[in-house]
């Protein structure tokens, strides 16, 4: 068995970065969510922190699609194609029965709609390249 | 396109994991490629070829009929 030279990359980096971007998206969306609860002093703030954690959310992101290889970054865009037109349907809907009295103030969800739907998008798309 | 990916590294014994550390890639893209699910693009075609110190042509094997009997 011949050798082959060292990893050339860190795949460190990818996992750091993606894990990265869940964590911030997460404490993110908890902030947006206790600022629509919170009092009218603390809601400024929260609101402001929220978007600087979402900030550092995408910055992560795009931290990872720096390293991330060729195939992944396809996958990433259908991905993320799959998130995009899922969102702007199930928001047409939600707007038409809101329209109708139903499901009001769900608006904060969106964004948790949109990274559910990537995360659903990564795995099948993942999956279809799989042997 | 189709590719002898699998049977340069069967000789030389390395595994998917080894292969897409020494490209930079991970070992799902080096399956996929394998597989002919996904056509990698130049730089990782040569980078490929070179590891395993052959040309691009002997490694991936690009098949005139796919795209000569679309364009007609």
């Amino acid at each position: 068995m011949s050798t082959l030279p060292g990893p050339q990359y860190s795949k460190k980096r990818r996992k750091i970065t993606l894990r990265m971007f869940y964590v911030f998206v997460l404490l993110a969306s908890g902030t947006f969510i206790m600022a629509d609860k919170a009092s009218q002093p603390a809601q400024g703030a929260l609101f402001t922190l929220g978007i600087g954690l979402a900030g550092v959310g995408i910055w992560s992101f795009l931290g990872f699609l720096k390293v991330a290889d060729t195939h992944q970054r396809l996958i990433n865009h259908e991905a993320t194609s799959f998130a995009f037109v899922g969102s702007l349907l199930l928001t047409l809907a939600v707007g038409i029965l809101q329209r109708f009295g139903f499901l009001s103030g769900i608006s904060l969800l969106v964004p948790a709609l949109m990274i559910a739907l990537w995360s659903i998008g990564l795995f099948v798309f993942s999956w279809r390249y799989q042997e | 396109m189709r590719t002898r990916l699998r049977v340069l590294r069967a000789e030389k014994e390395w595994s998917q994991a080894d292969l897409a550390d020494a490209v930079g890639v991970t070992r799902q893209c080096i399956n996929a490629v394998e597989t002919g699910k996904y056509e990698p693009g130049l730089d990782l075609a040569f980078k490929i070829a070179r590891i395993f110190g052959k040309n691009v042509e002997e490694v991936f094997l690009y098949e005139e009929s796919e795209t000569s009997s679309g364009r007609q």
